[in-house]
Formats: C-alpha cells, structure tokens, sequence
C-alpha cells in the first residue's frame, strides 16, 4: 500500500529525513519509536502532504500512484489520514459542519451522492459514541478550547467518520488518561481490517498493548535504525535508545550527560 | 461614464457650491442650520481628521442628477421583490432611487400613538422637530452629513411612545435600480424618537442594484430615550460603482439601550460614520460590523462612541475582510469626559487580508479624561493561516474551500446572532457569494 524509498526531506535548509526506507502492506500495523526531535513528525506531515516538509529525493508509493504528486487535500480523498501531534484550532468554523465537509468532500470524490445533514448528524452521532465525544462537542468550533485529550479525540472522530485507508496517528496516545486510552485504541483497532494499514508514531510502548503491531521500527536522526516486532517496543522500554545508536552519538549524548 | 449622464448632471462638488437648499420646502429653518453648518466645516479635505484615506475627490468629483425621476417601473418592482424579506413579518417603508415609493411599502400595524411617516410630512406638521435636528446639527462633526440637511429630499420620521413597544420591526429598504439613465444621487434623512421605555427594530437596508455609479447620501439620527431600546441592522449591499455615505448617530438617555449591527460589501466607497453619544447614565451600545471588499472597493467606518456621563458600557467589534485591491480603515474613537467616571469601553478591530494588495488600517483611539474607568482596546490584522489551511486540507477540502471556509469563519460571528432568520439568510447568503469570490 505505502513504499517509501530512499526518502530524504526537510524543512527550510534543514535535513530531517535522512534516507528512510519503509514498504507497508494492506491489513498491517506499524509502530514506530523513537527519541524526541528524531523526525517521527516529519516523516508524518511527509505522508500528509504538508507544503512546508520539502522532499528533497526519494520515492513515496501509495496504491501505486506516486504520493508526493499529489496535494493533501487529495491524498485525504484517496484515503490518507493523519492524526496530528498537535492538532489545530480553528475558531469560528463549526465542528459539525467541517466533519460534514470533510465527509462529503470524499464522498463526491468517489462519485457517491452527499449526505445531508440530518442523516449526516445520525451519522457522526453513531461515531461520536465509539470514541466517547458528547455530542456537545458537535455544535463547537473544531478544537477551539478543547482540552489536550479531547483534541485528540476529536482526531480519532475525525477518523472514524472518514474510514481512511492508511493512517498515520502522530502520537496520539500521548497526554491521555487510561480510559481515553482505551477508547483511542478501540477506535484504531474498528479501522483495522485486511484492506486498511495503520501507522503508529509512539513514544509508549503502553498503546501497544492495546493495538498489536506487526512491525515496530526504531526512527533516530532521521533513519530508521532498527526494525523488529512488538518485543523491540519493550526492548525500548527496558533500556532506551542508546543501545541502539550508532557509536559516535552515544558519546556525544554520554558526555552531555556528565 | 459619460454614456449614461444626460445633461442636467453636475458633480457632487457643484452641488454643494451652490449652496442652496432646493425650493419650496417648509424646514427651511433646518436647511439654514445646516448651511451654516456645512459653511463653518468648509469642504472635507484629505487633510482634515477623518478623512486621510478617504478619497474625497473621487466622492466630490461623481457625477450627481440634481432631479431624479421617480416612476419605478413593473421590471423594477420584480427586481426588488426578493429582498422584500416577506417571510418575515415586517413595516416596510421603500425608497426607489431617491424617491419614496408607495407601492413597494406596506404599513400593517402601528400601535397606538406610533407614528411612522415621511420625514418631509412630519417636517411639515411639526415646528419642534425642526428645531430639534437642527439644534443636534450644531454638533455636526463631518462636513457632508450636515449638507445633508439642506440637500435631502426625503426620509422618514419615526416616533413611539412612551413604553410602547413596535408590533413589527420596521424595514427601510433604500434601493437603487438606476433605469434612468440619469447619473444618481440620493439625500435622505431618517428621524427616529424613542420615547421612554419604547422598544424598536430597524432594518436599514442599502441595496443597489446596479452597476452604474451613484451617491447615496444618507443620515440617521435616532434618540433613545429612558430605559428605551433600540436594535439597529445596517445593511449595505451596493453595486460596484457605488459611492455611500452614510451618518448614523445615536443618543442615548439613561439605561437606553443600542445593538447596532452593520454589515458592508461592494461599493467603490463607502464610508459610515457611526457615532453614539451617552447623554444619561448607565446607558450601553453594542456595536458589531463586519465589510467584505474585493476588486477596488473601499470601506471606512468611522466611529466615535462619547462617553459624556457616568455609568455607561460601549462594546464594538469590526471585522473587515479585503481582497484584491479592496482598503479597510476602521477609526474608531472612545471618548471620555472628566464626569464620565465608571464608564467602561471595548474595542476590537480584525482585519484579514486576502491578497498582497489589500490593505487594513485599524485605528482603535481612546480620548480619557476621567480616572476611574475602564478601556480596553485591540487591533490585529492578518492573513489565511498556513497551518489552519493545512489542516482543513488533510482531512480533504480543497485550498478554495479551505480558504472559503476560514474566511467565512472569520466573518461568521458578527452576524450569527441576527434574530430575523429572513434577514439572517440573506446576509448570509451574500457573505457566501462574496467570499466566494474572493476565494477564487
Ligand atoms: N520548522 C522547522 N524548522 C527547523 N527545524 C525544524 C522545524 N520543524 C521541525 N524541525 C526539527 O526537525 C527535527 C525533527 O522534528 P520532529 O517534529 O519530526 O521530531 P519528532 O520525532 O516528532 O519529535 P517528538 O518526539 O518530540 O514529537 C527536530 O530537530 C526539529 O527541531
Ligand atoms: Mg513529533
């Protein structure tokens, strides 16, 4: 479904990305870790198509069309989701109506026929319930005051209203509570089916109880240093990234430590 | 330009020159004062205050029909028909290009001791409310408000009484058609007393429904009286051509009550003045407005909120929207005077510029005197997010309807409110098409 090769990207005159190679498959779940500022992010907003990532050589492959061709606002239609670390206020526009948009949007892409906003409110309502979002949350503006938690909520809403096909969540177990944790995961885990695939940026290796990957990768400076399954997560867990960094950085962060 | 004019037009400028009140009117003493007022103010010039960007000579050198004819048409009837707002219940006083039209106004039920007539009528029949516009006109601070008052034709005097309460609001619907072919030019003047305790609603609606130039000079002068409450919707919906000015001033007695809306798109100028003066205490206005320009248009609103006794709230909010080469200048002075002690002011301008050359000016003043108040007061002008973009973008809208749907979001807030769904849905209806367009 997704084939990354060789992609190095940036923001501004900055190297992010350094070379990461990744083939993801229908029906598959990846979790990738990593230590803070490694690229996790970026590596999302590559797959999401923000303007501001540059990709500078590599290939991305989704469904056998070339990805970086495309715009966001298509590759969201093509079935790309990603749930963003921070998510984004936008005051004055009505949560409602945006999922209804958004809906819709996709919707005429297909060809199918608009839904209209009552049945699309019997809809959304039916979604809100899977991830525990009062219907409150409908008549606000989209993130607008929200707290950490229901920002991140609201992405997974955003999600299962969509039902995208591949699915990036940038950390969106972070700042959760053990219930919302749950809940996130029981909105992933509905979503996975052979035709969908998920891609999970995590720094816990907690969620991972939750959704069960196939493949966790390592992500440091910018590669993706080690690959494995979910015992790399608790391997993580036990002893941090060091072991795993090449020599030459060990040292570095071993003196910045004294 | 020249195509559509017949002989008779002069500029702006030529009529005001000749300075004389047009004949055979019986409030002559009204058109004295404001002679003389406008004589004492001279002709605005882009250096006097409150007129720096203005373009005054575009407004002074447009070409104005001293007569107009009045015949409205059955095509023009058809035209105007929508924007009758018929499913809501409604008095509905029109003007058709200057002149008062009959057949397009309907009169359904005053209550008693209302009185809602033509303000050249009312003139007539009452000596003291001569005397009391033209002692207002004293104060007159903008020059072509006070040539108003010689140079209106027509308008409407409004009057309720002591606590009685309007059945209906009121819709005065000021429409050009232009099917003339004269060059236009509108002068009217609109009178409103609220007596004690009376409550009202007013519809203001500036309509133009041509793109042939015009100038519509317009001046309302509403005194809310004792616990008296007024809600107030400007609506400005001009041609491309348009030059509008428009004076609206307000006085409030003690306890009174303003919520003022105004809401503003096309025309090549428009300029609003907007001014309340608190005259009795723990009076408040509520002041919303929001202007969408797009091509050359230009908006000013210029408002002035006087603080003159103790005790009285103001709040404003103006919100302006420019693209193209459009220009947005809000100046909004806060004035308070020593006695005006516990007065408490808000001001809030945002501006959001679509396009490199729009421009925003936000001027939020203030003028204290007092010690013991509180001001408060924002000005922030900025552009289309690159973040909320994306993020409206990765769940699937195009950039056109991304960039729509913040504008409008933008925008929204200044008319969500609005209790006539009728009116409501017609100002919505035209935010959606000019963003529209301006989202392209
Ligand atoms: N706009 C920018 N300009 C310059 N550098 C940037 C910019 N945005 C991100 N970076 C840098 O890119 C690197 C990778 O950032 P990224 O957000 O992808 O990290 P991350 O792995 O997601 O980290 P975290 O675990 O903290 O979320 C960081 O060093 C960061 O400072
Ligand atoms: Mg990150």
């Amino acid at each position: 479904m997704l084939e990354i090769k060789n992609l190095k990207a940036g923001i501004g005159n900055v190297q992010i990305l350094k070379g990461i190679d990744l083939d993801i498959k229908a029906g598959e779940v990846h979790a990738i870790m990593g230590p803070n500022g490694s690229g996790k992010s970026t590596l999302a907003k590559v797959l999401a198509g923000d303007p501001k990532v540059e990709v500078t050589s590599g290939t991305i492959r989704y469904l056998g069309g070339d990805l970086t061709a495309m715009e966001a606002d298509v590759r969201a239609r093509a079935g790309v989701f990603m749930a963003f670390q921070y998510p984004i206020e936008i005051p004055g526009v009505n949560n409602a109506s945006f999922l209804r948009m958004a809906f819709n949007a996709k919707r005429k892409q297909n060809g199918e026929e608009e839904m209209d906003p009552l049945e699309f409110d019997e809809f959304v309502k039916q979604k809100m319930k899977i991830v525990e979002i009062s219907p409150d949350f409908l008549m606000r503006s989209v993130n607008a005051g929200f707290s950490g938690g229901e920002k991140k909520r609201n992405e997974i809403l955003q999600m299962a209203v969509l039902s995208p096909k591949l699915a990036v969540l940038d950390e969106t177990d972070s700042g959760l509570d053990v219930d919302a944790l749950r809940i996130v995961a029981s909105g992933v885990n509905q979503l996975r089916s052979k035709e969908n695939a998920i891609l999970l940026v995590t720094h816990y290796q907690r969620l991972l109880n939750y959704i069960v990957p196939d493949f966790v990768h390592i992500l440091s400076n910018g590669k993706i240093i080690k690959s494995g399954d979910k015992s790399l997560a608790l391997e993580v867990e036990e002893k941090g990234y060091d072991w795993l960094l090449p020599c030459s950085e060990q040292t570095i962060r071993g003196t910045e430590r004294k | 330009m020249s195509a559509h004019q017949l002989d008779d037009s002069k500029t702006y400028r030529d009529l005001l020159s000749a300075l004389k009140p047009p004949p055979q009117t019986s409030w002559q003493s009204l058109q004295q004062a404001s002679l003389a007022r406008f004589q004492a103010l001279g002709f605005p010039t882009r250096h006097h205050e409150g007129w720096k960007y203005v373009p005054v000579e575009r407004i002074l050198n447009t070409a104005c029909a001293e007569k107009l004819s009045g015949v409205v048409s059955d095509k023009g009837q058809a035209l105007l028909k929508p924007y009758f707002l018929e499913k809501t219940n409604f008095e509905r006083i029109a003007f058709v290009d200057g002149m008062l039209d009959q057949s397009s106004s309907v009169i359904k039920h005053l209550p008693a001791g209302v009185r809602l007539i033509s303000l050249a009528a009312a003139l007539e029949e009452q000596k003291d409310l001569q005397e009391r516009l033209a002692a207002r006109l004293t104060e007159e601070p903008n020059a072509l408000a006070a040539a108003n008052g010689f140079q209106f034709q027509d308008g409407v005097y409004l009057f309720v009484p002591k606590h009685q309460k309007l059945t209906l609001p009121i819709h005065l619907l000021i429409a050009q058609l232009g099917h003339h072919g004269n060059a236009l030019s509108q002068h009217l003047r609109f009178a409103v007393e609220l007596a004690d305790d009376a409550q009202a609603e007013i519809v203001c609606d500036h309509l133009g429904m041509t793109e042939q130039s015009y100038l519509s000079n317009t001046v309302f002068e509403f005194t809310v009286g004792r616990h008296a409450r007024l809600k107030c919707f400007n609506i400005e919906r001009h041609g491309r051509a348009a030059i509008h000015l428009n004076a609206m001033r307000f006085f409030l007695k003690e306890d009174a009550r303003l919520d003022l809306l105004s809401y503003s798109h096309g025309g090549i100028t428009t300029r609003n003045d907007l001014h309340v003066t608190f005259e009795g205490p723990n009076a408040s206005c509520y002041l919303k407005g929001l202007a969408v320009m797009n091509d050359d248009s230009q908006t000013f609103q210029h408002v002035h909120v006087k603080h003159q006794v103790p005790n009285c709230t103001s709040r404003q909010v103006f919100k302006n929207i420019a693209a193209g080469r459009g220009v947005t200048e809000v100046n909004s002075l806060v004035h308070m005077v020593r006695d005006a002690q516990k007065s408490d002011s808000h001001q809030l301008i945002r501006n959001l510029l679509l396009s490199p050359a729009a421009h925003a000016y936000a001027r939020p003043q203030l003028k204290i005197y007092a010690d013991d108040v509180k001001a408060a007061h924002g000005a922030a002008t900025g552009q289309l997010g690159r973040e909320e973009l994306f993020y409206l973008k990765s769940r699937g809208l195009s950039e056109k309807m991304a960039r729509f749907v913040l504008t409008y979001g933008f925008a929204e807030e200044i008319v969500e409110d609005i209790p006539f769904p009728t009116i409501r849905s017609q100002i919505e209806t035209d935010m959606k098409n000019e963003i529209e367009k301006l989202v392209t």
